[in-house]
């Protein structure tokens, strides 16, 4: 609270006996909730004095003066007079931020009051609200069981909710329920809060930052760091780790929005104070340096410390009232003391301005105690308590609420203009909240859009309507961005918080204007707002204040990968013309022949002009919003209806749409919610009592409705009840049949009512009884058995055996209408006479009849046309025809099985025309001779554009048509009022011309469609090789400077769907890239890439097999001279020869090897890679096989070799390989053969391998 | 050998070690029906605001206990508190109850030095929703990360 200025204690005083005798005395109570309850037995005892005296002294105890000045008996002087408490000006919070207009009885109509909002709102304040105070009523709870009562947390919830029992304290959300704590633990309990579903919360504290007096001490401190600035507190605008905890809230509380106050510094003190204290590097406060004082806070930078400066709040700065709302920006007033942005970090603080000056709310001294404060903390409130209207009204209507960036987003987008220039300010933010504005946003969806999307990382969205030329335009984006890392403590820093950089761009479609969204000046705060591109800012908006008409696209786009790979935002539209839609709806479209039609209009009310379509109608078209039509034919007629504006037309054609003489048979009436019948029945009830209805019955079949009327709990005698059937046509048929199901009980033996039947065939105006059942009370036609009577309850079918043709009861009943057939505008009567029974029911109530063959016969109400135009052809055949075959020459559609087309002559002439009609019984035909004349239209004239359709860079065409006279020129299909055949123009547009003949005939020319781009500029192509070439069996990229349209090229031909910015090719050619934006495109450069042939190397030669260090050779064949051979090898290493085709190689002592060369042609391309394994050998006489331990001697041998194992050899079989694997000798040892006999071997390395008994021994061998 | 005694020692006190790090609340509610248990949820949250330290541990199921108003200077290690040094607050948030500390309570708060700079606070009492009676026994672990010198605007 900034300060006190007024303060009405309303204290209880001793005047009256009953008063003084039970007043208890605050100071008695032994805790908080015995204080609450003191207070509010106090309060009751003062109300029944208030109301003694008013009686005894004959005043009113609440008045309403001529100037709207509300006064109140509040209390009871010592003397025994009566207090008044007059406030100057109700509401005045809330007439500022044009809340009372949503409030009920306010402009808006709406009737939102935070009524059964409970969970959603909270105010987190330095103490405890009187939760008893008078203005509550039971809704403020003090959640988290603080003990210090606040008068300036009371004062802020009463802002938020309280009741209006003194008028001028009315609170913004004045039936909600609220949440109260103070503010120890704020983090924790508002992230429980906000997950338990609270949506808005208020916060009117911050940081204790720069100069504060401390009353206590009665001395001025300086809180600021000293180690860090002797001038100014460095809290002021900084985003400290207070502020990033409260976006990481927000982050993960989607839906949770907290109301910060932007603090009161600014301007403090008014007099730099000769004494003063700052706190010393130990935090003790020692005298301030007198010579050197801190400066005074702000004007800009004042933002107080700690969550204000947090991205994800709103924080609100605080304006005068304005009494009569919001007119001008210059009727913005702002207080002396609310605190500036920016922030350090150059954001938009405060984010918007509410009313904080003489804001009169309830305290907690006493139940009805109240005071006038002033502070940001009074227009926070002021914000927040209207912010839960917005959130309660989006429920309303679009059944759900909004995320927090949306509402923090819809807030911005529709705060009224503020400070000195256009756009935001670092002093009113983005201008004075306005609840009603931002409710109007959500009412009217087709003006505005509220969209609430999720963009990836490189994704875009964009977002097309069409603006009328004259409403503004203004476009909002508000994200939850990702907390960011709060620096160290120092002065001013600029690091930006930003995480997530959203961005918002509108292009104005017809000549590719992009506009960019508001942008300040950190460093020039007072400067006013320009626009670009906004990098610091988790809201964006752009207005185009005057628009010219046409298609804009919205594009919201993020810069570089998103943080956590996508974000959340709103985008806020308005200025939006809505596209046309024609409806219409009629509320009888079932008469009686000579009745009307009342039609009902259901198109977009940005119609500025419509024509309906009646054929067989009366009148025949109109221009009425709800026309009324009569008709004199019986039949069926479609109705047609045609609206436009200035952004184009919209029509909508319904066939067989008008009944007229009534229904054709079979008619079946199931009376369930899918019949597209049963509202067109009506009931008579002359004693406006009990009557015919819908009821829920079980039992039949289909569904579970039934009429029924209910006798039970209205037993009165001889009233008469009656259902009344929609028209039905009776004409065509041989025979006619009623049937209808009834379920019905008497209520005793003497208690029985009765259904009697009647017919009219002149719609209604005479009927004729035609049956009648149980009128002698004999209850002959009851369905449920004399024996129950059902006396004890009500009769609702419940099962089959309650209705007719279910034994015991009656059968179900059949008329014969045959008498009736040939009429027209028939109507039948179920009239129930009453005589205190029970429950009657009536249900698939039927009337079929055997029709008579068709006669067809048809016609038409235009019968001369021109070529091209739309001639309506109905159907008059008699007898109820059930399918059509129309046949119709030179028509755009030459045949037709519906029942009244609308067709279209192509060629003039005389037409005629053929019908044939067929139903169950028959067929008909019908040719009528020349019945249409179609006469020709005049010669097609031809429109177009002398520089194409495509214009670039605001190029301008001529127009023209070869139209000599009677033309029409038409732009985006409306009349363009051009006289000449010729014109500039340079705009996106379709035009035509209508030509209107000597015979009154009319033709359309061809469609000019005119783009207009901007031509991109030139693309550069850039590629992934060093050289214009590649080599054979590989792939390349090119890639185009441009982000889109782009359309690749190789040899001048178009490389199918190639439209990415990179283009990945394995085939030489002439590359380039054409970059077009409508039609106006730019080709880069072309790049010649070639193919170059690749060597192909032979395998490597060399031997499979070599003894572990011993060296071998290896070699390959190139496939092109001038090569360069890369050996590459395990287990040994190249001894010579590096980098040609032959190398001799030393092996290390391993058990294997692994040769690999690959060639490198002198032209930059590399053979395929050539690999040789090679098995390594011991030459140990020792050599262990994993099973049997073998050993040979000599090694090397010269002929015999001597063996020698761990087991016995005696029938162990053997094989010699040489080194390609090859057995040159095999067999098995024999009894005490210990040697092999090698002699017949060529000298070289062999490998010996026994095996016996499933074991193995191996061991090589080097023959001399 | 070493490592068996080693794996075996472990098996049989890792559970009381962590159960031992593990901040909870425990509650106990006479005549009424049983609370909830307190399921742990994340670390507790310790604040210095205007010279007082508050700590609050938010359950997973909707409660958040607090302990608050502890004057800065009894922040110290092994420094045993009375009830009237310090309040203790219960906010359900499922059945919109708060339980707080009154003179009634009795309670005892032990605060204990950590590692690390982290202060672990134990506490047992008594706690009351008007005449409701329940028994806390609470142990919260945390450094104080948030300095907080407010003011109402």
């Amino acid at each position: 609270m900034k300060k006190n200025i007024t303060q009405f204690l309303l204290l209880l005083f001793f005047s009256t006996t009953l008063f003084a005798q039970q007043y208890k005395k605050a100071s008695t109570a032994k805790d908080a909730a015995d204080l609450e309850q003191i207070f509010q037995d106090n309060y009751s005892l003062m109300q029944l004095a208030i109301k003694q005296k008013a009686a005894q002294l004959n005043i009113p105890i609440r008045e309403t003066l001529n100037n709207g000045v509300e006064r109140e008996f509040v209390g009871i002087s010592p003397t025994g007079l009566p207090i008044y408490v007059q406030t100057t000006n109700n509401l005045d919070a809330a007439r500022t931020i044009s809340t009372n207009r949503v409030w009920p009885g306010g402009s808006s109509g709406l009737s939102l009051t935070g009524s059964g909002m409970t969970n959603r709102l909270g105010v987190w304040d330095g103490g405890r609200v009187l939760t008893s105070h008078q203005e509550f009523g039971g809704r403020a709870v003090q959640i988290d069981g603080s003990s210090t009562l606040s008068n300036h947390a009371t004062h802020v919830a009463g802002t938020m909710v309280a009741a209006g029992v003194v008028s001028n304290a009315k609170g913004m959300s004045y039936e909600a329920p609220i949440k109260s704590y103070d503010w120890s633990n704020d983090n924790s309990e508002m992230s429980s809060a906000a997950n338990a579903g609270m949506l808005v919360s208020n916060h009117s504290y911050s940081q204790i930052s720069g100069w504060n007096y401390n009353d206590n001490l009665s001395r001025w401190e300086f809180w600021g760091d000293q180690s860090i600035s002797t001038t100014e507190d460095y809290k002021y605008g900084f985003y400290d780790n207070i502020s990033e905890s409260w976006d990481q809230i927000c982050v993960s509380y989607p839906n949770y929005l907290p109301f910060v106050a932007a603090g009161n510094d600014r301007g403090e003190p008014s007099t730099i104070p000769s004494t003063f204290y700052v706190r010393n590097s130990n935090g003790q406060w020692v005298l301030g340096n007198s010579s050197n004082p801190p400066s005074k806070v702000g004007p800009y930078n004042s933002i107080s410390g700690g969550p204000s400066n947090a991205k994800n709040v709103l924080t609100v700065g605080a304006v005068n009232r304005i009494t009569t709302g919001y007119s001008s920006p210059t009727g913005v007033v702002m207080s002396s003391f609310s605190g500036w942005g920016p922030t350090d970090d150059g954001r938009i603080k405060p984010d918007v301005v509410a009313n904080g000056v003489s804001v009169n709310s309830c305290i907690s001294t006493s139940n009805t105690a109240y005071a006038t404060y002033n502070g940001t903390s009074m227009a926070t409130p002021n914000a927040s308590g209207s912010a839960l209207l917005i959130q309660q009204h989006h429920n309303n209507v679009r059944g759900s609420f909004m995320r927090a960036s949306t509402l923090k987003g819809l807030i911005i987008h529709t705060a009224d203009e503020a400070g000195t220039s256009v756009g935001p300010d670092y002093s009113f933010g983005w201008g004075l909240m306005n609840t009603n504005k931002a409710i109007d946003v959500i009412s009217d969806n087709l003006k505005h859009a509220i969209i609430q999307n999720t963009l990836t990382s490189q994704s875009s969205y964009t977002y097309t309507f069409f603006s009328d030329g004259i409403s503004p335009i203004r476009a909002t984006i508000c994200w939850t961005d990702r907390p960011g890392n709060a620096p160290s403590p120092s002065l001013n820093p600029t690091t930006k918080m930003l995480v997530n950089d959203l961005d918002v761009r509108i292009r104005r479609n017809s000549d590719n204007q992009t506009f960019m969204p508001y942008v300040l000046n950190r460093a020039t705060p007072t400067a006013a707002a320009t626009t670009g591109d906004n990098t610091l800012d988790n809201v964006e908006q752009i207005h185009i204040a005057a628009p010219t008409m046409g298609t804009y696209t919205i594009t919201v786009t993020g810069k570089g990968s998103l943080v956590g790979g996508s974000q959340q935002y709103a985008l806020i539209v308005s200025g939006i013309t809505p596209q046309l839609n024609a409806n219409f709806t009629a509320a009888n479209p079932i008469i009686c022949r000579g009745f009307s039609v009342g039609f009902t209009n259901l198109s977009s009310t940005s119609a500025t002009s419509r024509m309906w379509y009646f054929p067989g109608g009366n009148p025949s078209t109109s221009t009425a919003l709800n026309p009324s039509v009569s008709y004199q034919v019986p039949g069926i007629y479609p109705v047609a209806l045609r609206i436009s504006s200035v952004s184009g037309f919209d029509s909508i054609y319904k066939p067989d749409f008008i009944t007229v003489g009534g229904l054709a048979l079979p008619f079946i009436e199931t009376f369930e919610p899918n019949s597209a019948t049963r509202s067109y029945w009506s009931i008579t009830n002359n004693q406006n009592d009990t009557a015919w209805r819908f009821w829920e019955v079980s039992g039949n079949t289909p569904g579970n409705t039934a009429m029924g009327i209910n006798n039970y709990d209205w037993p009165k005698f001889g009233y008469q009840d009656a259902l009344n059937s929609p028209p039905i046509d009776l004409r065509g048929y041989q025979n006619a049949q009623l049937t209808f199901d009834h379920a019905y009980t008497r209520f005793d033996s003497t208690s029985s009512d009765s259904l009697i039947l009647f017919v009219s065939t002149n719609c209604g105006t005479n009927y004729t009884r035609i049956a009648a059942f149980g009128e002698n009370g004999s209850g002959n036609f009851a369905t449920a058995p004399n024996a129950n009577f059902y006396s004890g309850s009500k009769f609702i079918p419940s099962k089959p055996a309650d209705w007719c043709g279910n034994a015991p009861g009656a059968n179900c009943i059949s008329i014969d209408l045959t008498p009736y057939v040939g009429n027209f505008n028939v109507r039948f009567r179920f009239e129930q006479k009453s005589n205190a029974g029970n429950n009657m029911f009536l249900d698939n109530i039927q009337i079929t009849g055997t029709p008579l063959a068709p006669i067809a016969n048809l016609y038409s109400l235009t019968k001369t046309v021109c070529v091209g135009d739309e001639v309506q052809l109905l159907d008059s055949s008699r007898n109820n025809p059930s399918s059509w075959v129309w046949e119709v020459p030179d028509a755009d559609t030459l045949s037709y099985t519906i029942r009244n087309p609308q067709v279209k002559f192509l060629t003039p002439g005389l037409k005629t025309i053929y019908l044939k009609v067929s139903n169950a019984v028959g067929s008909d035909s019908i040719s009528k001779l020349s019945y249409i004349n179609v006469l020709p239209s005049p010669q097609e004239p031809v429109v177009s554009s002398s520089k194409g359709s495509i214009l670039c860079d605001g190029d301008s065409t001529i127009i023209s048509t070869d139209a000599a006279s009677n033309y029409t020129w038409f732009r985006n299909n409306l009349v363009y009022n051009v006289a000449q055949n010729s014109f500039n123009y340079k705009e996106e547009a379709l035009f035509f011309v209508r030509v209107q003949g000597t015979n009154g005939c009319r033709i359309k020319s061809n469609e000019l469609n005119l783009s207009a781009g901007i031509t991109p500029q030139k693309p550069v192509v850039t590629k992934d090789l060093t050289a214009n070439a590649f080599c054979d069996g590989g792939s390349f990229n090119l890639t185009s400077s441009a982000n889109a349209g782009n359309q690749w090229y190789v040899n001048d031909s178009l490389i199918l769907g190639q439209t990415a910015k990179v283009l990945n090719r394995n085939e030489a050619g002439n590359y380039k890239v054409k970059v077009s934006d409508k039609g106006c495109s730019s080709a880069s450069d072309v790049m010649s890439i070639s193919k170059l042939p690749i060597p192909v190397t032979s395998d490597i030669t060399g031997n499979l097999w070599a003894v572990m260090g011993d060296t071998a050779s290896y070699s390959v064949t190139g496939g092109m001279s001038g090569s360069v051979f890369n050996w590459t090898l395990t287990g040994g290493l190249v001894q010579t020869g590096s980098g040609t085709n032959k190398v001799l190689i030393k092996f290390n002592n391993v058990s294997n090897a692994v040769i690999n060369v690959q060639e490198n042609a002198s032209n930059g391309c590399k053979g395929a890679l050539k690999t040789i394994p090679v098995n390594l050998v011991s030459t140990s006489v020792q050599n262990k096989s994993a099973t049997i331990q073998l050993s040979a001697y000599p090694n090397p041998v010269n002929n015999l070799v001597f063996l020698r194992a761990d087991a016995v050899l005696t029938g162990a079989n053997y094989w010699i390989y040489d080194v390609f694997g090859r057995v040159v000798l095999k067999g098995e040892l024999e009894d005490n053969q210990d040697s092999l006999d090698l002699s017949n071997l060529a000298s070289g390395f062999f490998i010996l391998q026994l095996q016996k008994e499933g074991k193995n021994a191996t061991i090589s061998l080097i023959k001399h | 050998m070493k490592i068996k005694s080693c794996i075996l020692y472990c098996l049989c006190f890792l559970p009381v070690f962590l159960h031992a790090q593990r901040e909870s609340v425990y509650m106990q509610i006479k005549s009424a029906a049983p609370l909830r248990p307190f399921t742990y949820y994340q670390p507790s949250d310790f604040e210095l605001r205007n010279g007082q330290v508050n700590a609050a541990l938010t359950s997973a199921n909707g409660y958040q206990f607090q302990i608050n108003g502890i004057a800065a200077k009894n922040l110290t290690c092994n420094k045993r508190l009375n009830q009237n040094q310090f309040k203790v607050v219960l906010i359900d948030n499922r059945m919109n109850k708060t339980y707080v500390s009154t003179h009634l309570s009795k309670g005892k708060l032990l605060v204990s030095c950590r590692s690390r700079g982290a202060y672990e606070l134990v506490y047992e009492g008594e706690i009351f929703l008007n005449n409701q009676l329940v028994s806390v026994q609470a142990n919260l672990v945390g450094k104080v990360r948030k300095l907080k010198d407010l003011k109402t605007n």
